[in-house]
């Protein structure tokens, strides 16, 4: 539902000469679901702060629809996110002492957007996901559990777009497999736009297309634009 | 947010209850010196309430009332043998009744005095038994360990000294006081002749000398009058209210003093935690960090930091009032247990001040750790 464009982006370190990353155009269509590559170093992890506004480009534009988030303050950036982003990290980042569904509810009561029918719809998710009982500890789930209870989360205020970084690098070939397809499978089901940052060749080739990051540039800067 | 604390709490256990121990036992040391020293101010001068005026030999003021009031022991010179009569018939005097120590039973002093003494101690009323009769009754305080009807012999010395028993007098118990509160409660008072005649000092050639002379003048004018007489070369005579003032001045200072290092001790403490909390916070960063990834507000972050240490801290300090009030009310009662002087322990308005100073200032050190939070950027989670 949110096309992401990425005009004149980037991002520069002081001390470092070359910028951490640098993409004179990018565009990405609505609903798609995009894969990023690159080796360690390439500027994948800058790329995802600047497209989910944790971090702003020292120059150039970020925009998701109609709306440059590079141009917004800190509070509003982190309220875009909080209302448009599911995120999905490599370590999951469950807090322990929670359960299941007080993990998948806790970004949305930080917030207080935690009414009657999010806690349903939390309830749904974590059976959707596969979890049986929502008030599971962490302490007992499994690292694919823990991963599936992370995407769950991300998907809780049915979020406009979905920002994988390394979903299945933590977990096992069985369990990175059916995290693959859940992210896959929810992201096209809600019409979410999928980017997922992976070295994980069976994610990727299950992707619309692959961007390659190198050295803070897009490879096959040609492709960038193809899908409009 | 509540939940998420609670868990954290429940999982860094070991931290929290450190963090509870220091605090408390920090704030324990205030409260329990401001405590301490306001029961044994109040309790001293509830103990004096019922001595008007004390005469005695020329010597220090200080011990008159201490040993008069409080009977603690101490050789006190004499009086000369005809005051105590001219105190008696003076128009100004209702009552003067002597006041000899000199002997023991068990940890109780034996004193000598007369029915005046042990009416004013009274209130008015007759001693539960009886009044003493002859030389050998004795009346004891409601706090001594003897029964109407016990003979005992007294020991010459302070109670606790090892001294020669006067095994050829005897006294009997004939009556038990009300309690007072004050050290008398432990006294044990016989007729002051008995104790002349025990220390060989007979009434008839000239009138034995006392260590100390209660006075219970008419009125407060007479009070003045006759303090101002008896102050001389010969003679001392002090309104106890007076002494315990001063005293009261040097336990001031003392506890100015203790209060000082107390607070030094709660200014560590709190350099302490604060250094905890702020390691504690660097060490979560990535937590943090992912907290406002997922969208958290900046302001959840610090209240989430803020409340947790607050929440430890503000329970160490309730539980420090509590084990401060604990200790000074054991301390209390054994003092009360050795020397009969009932000290209140309680809490006054000025203390609930002092509670939310504390409060203060642990919002404020909890603020440090919670603004570091605050300002840490979102991107710390995504940092491989």
């Amino acid at each position: 539902m949110l096309a992401l464009t990425l005009d004149q982006v980037r991002v520069s370190y002081p001390g470092l000469e070359t910028p951490v990353l640098d993409i004179r155009s990018l565009a990405i269509a609505a609903e798609e679901c995009v894969a990023v590559t690159g080796p360690s170093g390439s500027g994948k992890t800058t790329l995802v702060n600047i497209i989910t506004g944790l971090a702003r480009p020292d120059q150039g534009r970020v925009l998701w629809g109609a709306e440059d988030i590079a141009a917004l303050p800190e509070a509003r950036r982190d309220r875009w996110r909080a209302e448009t982003v599911g995120l999905v990290m490599q370590d999951f980042h469950l807090f322990e002492g929670l359960s299941a569904l007080d993990n998948v509810l806790l970004p949305a009561r930080l917030r207080r957007a935690a009414g009657r029918d999010t806690v349903d719809h939390a309830h749904a998710l974590l059976a959707r996901v596969g979890i049986k009982r929502a008030n599971q500890s962490t302490a007992t789930l499994s690292r694919g559990e823990m991963q599936r209870v992370a995407v769950a989360r991300a998907l809780l205020r049915r979020p406009k777009v979905l920002i994988a970084d390394e979903p299945t690098a933590s977990l096992d070939p069985g369990h990175g497999a059916e995290v693959a397809e859940l992210l896959l499978s929810l992201a096209r089901e809600s019409g979410a736009t999928l980017i997922a940052v992976s070295h994980d060749e069976r994610l990727i080739k299950r992707m619309d297309r692959s961007l390659a990051l190198s050295a803070g540039r897009l490879a096959n800067a040609a492709f960038a634009g193809l899908a409009a | 947010m509540i939940r998420f604390i609670l868990a954290d709490l429940k999982r860094l256990w070991a931290a929290s209850l450190v963090i509870i121990l220091l605090v408390a036992l920090a704030s324990a040391l205030g409260v329990g010196i401001t405590l301490q020293e306001r029961a044994l101010r109040l309790g001293s001068a509830r103990a004096a309430d019922k001595f008007d005026l004390v005469i005695g030999a020329a010597g220090s003021e200080t011990q008159l009332v201490l040993s008069s009031v409080f009977l603690q022991p101490a050789p006190l010179p004499l009086l000369p043998g005809d005051v105590l009569p001219k105190l008696k018939q003076d128009p100004r005097v209702t009552f003067a009744a002597p006041i000899g120590f000199g002997d023991s039973f068990k940890t109780y002093p034996v004193v000598g005095s007369t029915p005046d003494l042990i009416n004013a101690l009274n209130n008015g009323a007759a001693p539960e038994g009886g009044t003493p009769a002859g030389e050998h009754d004795a009346v004891i305080g409601s706090a001594v360990d003897l029964t109407i009807g016990q003979s005992f012999e007294p020991m010459h010395g302070a109670a606790g000294d090892a001294g020669h028993v006067h095994t050829e007098f005897t006294y009997q118990v004939v009556g038990r006081l009300m309690p007072t509160g004050t050290a008398w409660d432990r006294a044990i008072i016989v007729p002051i002749e008995a104790v002349w005649e025990i220390h060989g000092l007979h009434a008839e050639e000239k009138p034995p000398g006392v260590p100390a002379i209660l006075v219970k003048p008419k009125t407060i004018a007479d009070a003045y009058k006759l303090r101002g007489e008896y102050r001389g070369d010969q003679t001392v005579a002090v309104f106890p209210g007076e002494v315990l003032t001063r005293l009261y001045a040097t336990l001031g200072d003392a506890r100015q003093v203790m209060s000082i290092i107390a607070l030094a001790a709660q200014a560590l403490v709190a350099a302490a935690i604060a250094l905890i909390a702020i390691a504690h916070v660097a060490q979560r960063r990535r937590q943090i960090g992912a907290l406002r990834a997922f969208g958290a507000p900046r302001s959840a972050v610090f209240g989430i930091v803020w409340i947790e240490l607050l929440a430890l801290m503000g329970t160490g300090i309730g539980l420090g009032f509590l084990v401060g009030w604990a200790a000074v009310r054991l301390i209390s009662d054994q003092l009360t247990r050795q020397n009969g002087v009932v000290l209140p322990v309680e809490f006054q308005g000025g203390d609930l001040g002092l509670a939310l100073l504390l409060l203060v200032a642990a919002a404020a050190i909890a603020a440090i750790p919670a603004s570091l939070a605050y300002r840490q950027p979102a991107v710390a989670a995504l940092r491989s």
